[in-house]
């Protein structure tokens, strides 16, 4: 399950158009500066599309820059989100 | 709206410059007329080539000025740009005297905020980074009745020490919010709560102003006065997102306390284009807008000691 929330994250940076051509995009790579230099309104776009895809709701206390540091760690936020999501369904 | 207080330092030798050119600015601010401010300011600006901060911008001055001659004499020109910084901070002093700062306003080009908001998508105004039109531009919009969201950080362009949050942010802060509706502050590490309070504002219609100065993740380096800047992307990126439209908005000063604050023409995004690419299209003709009021008043423009002298990222 995880690699494919990662495939998605890979497949939402090429719809931004951030993903560049053929280059490696792992859990390692990074989402600000360096990585591939999301703003911090692509990175609500990410947001945006994470809550509709995997019907979760991001609270605003939760948009914490540490949770989109990298490909892994936003995943990771997304698993904790869909965990949350069915213990509470 | 996070303090910036945590861990910063209790004060440093920037917030005693700073204090002690506030000392100095108050009576001018308060006892001195209008008229005469920009002639102290000039004068406070000779006085002052020697600090290495003005040696610096002297030197990108100079550096510009060789490729784009028609800047002048370099040395007027960073005193010319020294005085309007005197008279911006003598605005702000004057606004704290009883009576307030009363300038001659005309807000040109209002059609074009009107429009965007009958739309129904909300306006970003893009303000660029000139002296005197961070308070000029919002007493504008709140004499013609509009209430402005305005996006900030804690420093307010100050200082991020603790003297500089409680001493020197407040001669700033208070006089704009007075004319502002809501000021959003955004804190290092609340970026992403702070620009999704303002999709909020600009989808329910609302009138967004943010300043053009280069912070934020990421920044384009665009060509102008034959060098380049730091240009943050936020601001077009945001209007690309939530459908705002992206208005900029400049100063023209006609006199003393005789201020134009003109909205130009929404920024037009091409069709059917990758973010990416639309966001330095609308970073393009940004510049170019820029360009033109940089060349008629250079004094005015704030960024001298930011430019740089290499390959652009966007030159269009």
């Amino acid at each position: 399950v995880r690699s494919e929330i990662v495939a998605w994250i890979v497949a939402q940076l090429d719809v931004l158009g951030v993903a560049g051509d053929g280059g490696r995009i792992d859990e390692t790579t990074g989402l600000f500066g360096r990585g591939v230099g999301l703003d911090s309104i692509e990175v609500l776009q990410l947001v945006a599309a994470m809550e509709e895809r995997f019907d979760v709701t991001v609270e605003d206390e939760e948009l914490d820059p540490e949770r989109f540091r990298t490909v892994g760690s936003l995943a990771t936020f997304i698993e904790e989100k869909r965990a949350w999501a069915s213990d509470r369904s | 709206v996070r303090e910036a207080t945590g861990r910063a330092p209790i004060i440093n030798v920037r917030d005693l410059a700073l204090a002690a050119g506030h000392l100095v600015a108050l009576p001018v601010a308060w006892l001195v007329p209008e008229r005469h401010w920009v002639r102290i300011g000039r004068w406070l600006g000779t006085t002052s080539t020697w600090l290495p901060m003005n040696r610096h911008i002297l030197q990108r001055i100079r550096e510009a000025a060789r490729r784009e001659p028609e800047l002048g004499d370099p040395r007027g020109l960073l005193i010319e740009f020294r005085a309007r910084t005197w008279e911006q901070r003598f605005q702000y002093l004057r606004e704290w005297h009883p009576r307030g700062w009363r300038p001659q306003l005309r807000l040109l080009g209002e059609d074009h905020v009107r429009r965007a908001l009958d739309a129904g998508r909300g306006a970003i105004l893009w303000v660029a980074s000139q002296a005197g039109a961070t308070l000029a531009v919002k007493k504008a919009f709140h004499r013609a009745g509009y209430g402005l969201h305005h996006l900030s950080i804690p420093a307010h362009g100050l200082s991020t020490t603790r003297f500089g949050t409680v001493v020197l942010r407040p001669i700033r802060i208070h006089p704009e919010v007075r004319v502002l509706r809501e000021r959003i502050e955004m804190a290092r590490g609340d970026e992403l709560r702070a620009l999704r309070l303002l999709e909020r504002i600009l989808r329910e219609n609302g009138l967004v102003s943010i300043s053009c100065v280069p912070r934020g993740r990421r920044q384009v380096r665009l060509g102008i006065a034959g060098g380049q800047v730091p240009v943050p992307s936020g601001a077009p990126s945001l209007a690309l997102r939530s459908g705002a439209a992206l208005l900029p908005v400049f100063l023209v000063r006609r006199g003393a306390g005789q201020l134009d604050v003109l909205v130009e023409a929404p920024l037009e995004p091409p069709p059917s284009c990758p973010q990416r690419a639309a966001v330095e299209a609308l970073l393009g003709q940004y510049v170019e807008r820029l360009r033109l009021h940089v060349r008629r008043d250079p004094a005015a423009w704030r960024p001298w000691g930011l430019l740089e002298f290499g390959p652009p990222t966007v030159n269009p």
